[in-house]
């Protein structure tokens, strides 16, 4: 867990990022889509998710708006800006590289 | 449920974010953690557990430290309508400013107006000012002096006149080249163009080679006037300036070499200048071409003054040192001429040009800035009138914790858009005006100057904007926000206004009052001396006469007998036509400042008495023609002419000066001009005033067929009196004068009562724009008091409702509500009194007949001023006497 939550780290950006792509979500609805995604591998607290979107949010890649629905309280909502889904796809690729790498070099025995 | 916020705000305090952003993070943290608890509690866990598991999300010092790091009051700061940034913070503000500015209507269209007003007044003058008396005319304005020949005796009376020069004693300045870098000349005369289509009169200046060079005047393209170009026997040449080679050439730069028929002879077009306007009367006039200057023998003899003189003193010497020098140089002159009783008179260029418009400007701009004043009140009271009924709407923004700051903020960005859009619309009102406002000063401002909008003019206003803006911003922002605030939200939002507030507001409504009526008294002293100067008895009836002028070509009608068989054939022809009772030519009109005065000499009269008048060239029945009285003797007839012994006839106004104890029919008189014969006085006629506010000028008339060397030198004015609408009379008369002279070009076709009306028209621009401002600020007045009274009335509807339900009837109502107003109107009347008794005395220079404290023109201003004020007092005393006592106590 603790080696992953490291891993987590450098790739939380684009976690966050591929989440809200294509619909705008909450950051508790975040927290919880990575934790189901990832089978509870991986998680985020409130702590450390809030200031990653107002980081990411600062640099112009996501979006957020207070949102008031029907029957509900109003919410922040985020969405990928179109400099968040460019940056988005250069880390895919940059990931896809890096795992192909790192399988190759460690073997893919363990994966 | 737990109180998550409180642990957040122990969490995210240290991190200082802005309270907005602290508040925006705190909610959005505290759904995070409820949601999580809640989805928790469904899971199962008892509420311990997951109050520890939600907290420990939370619990990581990493929070404020990543929180540190971003902007402190950053994109999560707003709400659904937030933007990032001052330019969106700034977008937002003006939206709502927008919204709430549309919500009210009525409050925005009469609060831009009022300010347009203000601002287009003062734009308009400024403009004005700035290029009168801040900017220099010309280059190196402070080295130009303009020479004049004057009559000792006109010295001695301070007559503030312009005198010409003649061609010697020019020539005699240009020689003093240790005081002049140099010295240039100008005349004016009217040549006919020929060969372009119908035949013209144009304006030509004719200049020394000098003068243009003096004035810093430059060639667009082509040469200017050298000294070669000056003797007479030199070719013809002549240069256009930019409007009349726009409207005859089409811009065409190919017109160098091109030839132009001036009185019927070519001249040759070497260079385009930029406009050049006129320098004497007329300064609206400007040139269409200009020709050399070059004096005709017979023309450059000392006496006949008709040139216009500038000379450019050297710069080693201080403007005192050259002074001095001139003075000195002037004596010298007069020794080497033989005159005993002529002095020069010096005027610096600057002072020549603007001494007319100096005062005038400077009262106009003190008239706007007093209407701005009105506006600004008028604005103030507006805003503060809206700042009271938003109060509860201000309060309950502060008390849900907006900051003050951000209130000033936003009523800063409202009253900014509002001034913003006042000075907007000021400017357009002025582009409107302006040469309306131009035309109407035309005969007050310096050549060329008009109003226009430039880079100062609009920083000017932009910067007068944005300081009214700010102080009406903060105005109910500092009366309305805060402590005081809170306490009338605890009253329950009732609708009251602050005491000192009020009491401002009152002052302003005083103070508007008391400006319009400064305003209404200068139009009322302008109107009246308007009123007296159009009574004044100028010597002859305008009614029913109709003038036009002709300047017979001088080379087609260059024998003397020719031509005034011609004049006689037109006078002849015209009294002819039905309906006509007299014709005659006269070489000037009265009232059109366009006589010529010089000096006479009168047989056996003591020689170094100066005698000096108006010389006018009449023929045919010209005094009958204006109904000037013959008081004495005869006037003149067909058989006074070059055959017949000379004749004069003088006017009451010569006799009186010159003839007191003698009787003045049979003396011999010297006209001194076009020959130096003594002709005999015939006759006496009634005094002819050459302006309507100049006391007569001494006149002297001669025939015309007595003059024939003057013949071809000046323009004729026919006046023909009829007994029709005069109006009507035009178009017979050209057809009989292009029935004898097809191409003679008849000029200035007007009624006399036009020519009288023209000749007012300097004493009309101030008069109509101080009209203008005194009927704004009467009108922004009324609204103000119309407001003022209304919330007045709004304010103590339930001390009224209380009245009447006691048994206070209607009047009663109505003395109680008028007193209030009456108070306010009378306060402001006595104050604008005082300084309306102060103020006026900058008028005098514009006023004729009238005093400044002209006690009859205060009373009725502020009888008209209370009248328009309690018209305005109208509606809101009868919304008073309307209350419905149950209504008002039931809504309590």
């Amino acid at each position: 867990m603790t080696a992953l939550n490291e891993l987590k780290k450098g790739s939380a950006e684009m976690l966050v990022l591929s989440l809200i792509e294509v619909r705008a979500r909450h950051g508790y609805e975040i927290t919880k889509l990575i934790e189901q995604r990832s089978a509870g591998e991986l998680s985020f607290n409130a702590a450390s998710l809030y200031p990653l979107l107002y980081r990411l949010e600062q640099r112009g890649w996501i979006e957020g708006r207070w949102v008031e629905k029907a029957n509900q309280r109003r919410r922040r909502y985020y969405r990928a800006t179109a400099a968040g889904k460019k940056v988005l796809r250069q880390q895919r690729s940059v990931w896809a590289t890096f795992v192909a790498s790192v399988n190759h070099i460690i073997g893919a025995d363990y994966v | 449920m737990s109180d998550w916020r409180h642990e957040i705000s122990r969490l995210v305090g240290p991190a200082q974010l802005s309270p907005a952003r602290e508040a925006s993070v705190t909610a959005e943290l505290e759904q995070h953690l409820e949601q999580h608890y809640a989805d928790l509690l469904k899971q199962g866990v008892d509420e311990a557990t997951a109050r520890d598991t939600v907290l420990s999300g939370l619990s990581s010092h990493d929070l404020v430290q990543e929180l540190r790091k971003l902007p402190k009051d950053g994109p999560a700061a707003t709400t659904a309508a937030s933007g990032t940034g001052f330019w969106d913070q700034l977008r937002l503000d003006l939206r709502f400013a927008i919204r709430m500015l549309g919500k009210n209507p009525g409050f925005t269209v009469v609060t831009i107006l009022t300010l347009a007003l203000g601002f287009g007044a003062n734009t308009a003058i400024f403009s004005l000012v700035e290029k009168v008396l801040l900017r220099p005319l010309y280059p190196d304005i402070q080295r130009l002096f303009v020479l004049q020949d004057v009559p000792e005796s006109a010295r001695k009376q301070k007559m503030n006149m312009n005198y010409a020069m003649s061609y010697p004693i020019y020539q005699a300045w240009k020689e003093s080249k240790d005081i002049f870098e140099s010295v240039g000349a100008l005349t004016t005369q009217g040549p006919s163009l020929t060969g372009m289509g119908d035949p013209e009169r144009l304006m030509a200046g004719f200049v020394s080679s000098g003068f243009l060079p003096i004035l810093g005047i430059q060639p667009i393209f082509g040469r200017a006037f050298a000294p070669a170009d000056e003797p007479y026997s030199s070719p013809a040449v002549v240069l256009l300036t930019q409007s009349f080679w726009r409207s005859h050439f089409n811009s065409d730069r190919g017109v160098i070499g091109r030839k132009l028929t001036l009185n019927d002879k070519p001249a040759t077009i070497v260079g385009v200048v930029p406009d050049i306007f006129g320098f004497r009367n007329s300064t609206s006039m400007t040139y269409d071409i200009i020709l050399p200057l070059r004096e005709e023998p017979q023309f450059a003899v000392v006496g006949f003054n008709h040139l216009f003189v500038v000379g450019k003193v050297r710069s080693n010497l201080s403007q005192a040192a050259a002074m001095r020098a001139i003075e000195a140089r002037a004596n010298a002159i007069n020794e080497k001429f033989g005159r005993t009783h002529q002095a020069i008179q010096i005027i610096p260029l600057e002072t020549f040009l603007t001494v007319n418009a100096r005062p005038v400007v400077l009262i106009l701009f003190g008239a706007v800035a007093v209407v701005l004043l009105i506006a600004c009140a008028n604005t103030a009271n507006l805003i503060l009138a809206r700042g009271a009924s938003r109060e509860k709407e201000i309060a309950i923004r502060f008390a849900l914790g907006a900051r003050r700051g951000r209130l000033l903020r936003q009523l800063l960005t409202e009253s900014l858009l509002i001034s913003m859009l006042g000075a907007a619309l000021g400017l357009g009102v002025m582009w409107a005006t302006a040469s309306v406002i131009t035309k109407l000063l035309a005969d007050h401002l310096p050549s060329g100057v008009s109003v226009h909008v430039d880079g100062l003019v609009l920083a000017v206003t932009f910067l007068l904007a944005t300081v009214v803006g700010i102080v009406f911003g903060i105005l109910p922002g500092v009366l309305g926000t805060g402590k005081m605030l809170r306490e009338k939200l605890n009253q329950g939002g009732r609708l009251s206004i602050a005491h000192g507030s009020h009491r401002l507001r009152s002052a302003l409504i005083i103070a508007e009052i008391a400006f319009s009526l400064v305003l209404l008294v200068g139009t009322g002293l302008l109107l009246r001396s308007f009123v007296r100067l159009m009574n004044v008895n100028k010597g002859f009836d305008a009614d029913h006469v109709l003038t036009l002028r002709i300047w017979p070509s001088p080379t087609r009608y260059a024998d003397p007998r020719q031509y005034i068989a011609y004049v006689d054939n037109i006078l002849q022809r015209a009294e002819a036509l039905p309906g006509m009772k007299a014709a005659g030519w006269a070489s000037c009109l009265p009232v059109s400042g366009t006589c010529i005065s010089g000096d006479f000499d009168i047989k056996g009269a003591d020689p170094q008495k100066m005698i000096m008048g108006s010389k006018q060239l009449v023929m045919g029945n010209y005094f009958q023609a204006m109904h000037v009285p013959v008081l004495a003797g005869r006037t003149f007839d067909a058989h006074d002419n070059t055959d017949s012994a000379p004749v004069a006839v003088i006017d009451q106004a010569f006799a009186k000066q010159y003839f007191t104890s003698e009787n003045p029919i049979g003396q011999h008189i010297n006209f001194g001009w076009g020959g130096n014969a003594f002709a005999e006085i015939v006759g006496v006629v009634g005094e002819v005033k050459e302006a309507p506010d100049a006391p007569a000028n001494p006149t002297v008339y001669v025939p015309l067929a007595q003059k024939p060397k003057l013949v071809g030198q000046l323009a004729f004015s026919l006046a023909v009196r009829t007994s029709y609408d005069a109006a009507e009379a035009a178009d017979s008369l050209r057809k009989v004068i292009h029935q004898i002279d097809s191409t003679q070009i008849i000029e200035a076709v007007h009624t006399m009562d036009d020519v009288v009306d023209a000749s007012v028209s300097s004493r009309r621009a101030p008069l109509f724009l101080f009209g203008g401002f005194g009927v704004i600020a009467i009108f922004l007045a009324a609204i103000g008091i119309y407001g003022v009274l209304s919330f007045h009335v709004l304010q103590r509807r339930e001390e009224i409702g209380t009245r009447m339900a006691l048994g206070a009837q209607r009047a009663d109502i109505l003395r109680l509500v008028l007193g209030h107003a009456a108070r306010l109107i009378v306060c402001g009347i006595v104050a604008g009194a005082a300084v309306s008794l102060l103020a006026t005395r900058t008028l005098e220079s514009l006023l004729y007949s009238v005093r400044p404290n002209d006690l009859g023109t205060l009373f009725s201003v502020c009888g008209v001023l209370a009248c328009v004020a309690l018209l305005a007092c109208g509606v809101p005393l009868f919304r008073a006497t309307r209350t419905e006592p149950q209504l008002v106590l039931r809504n309590d």
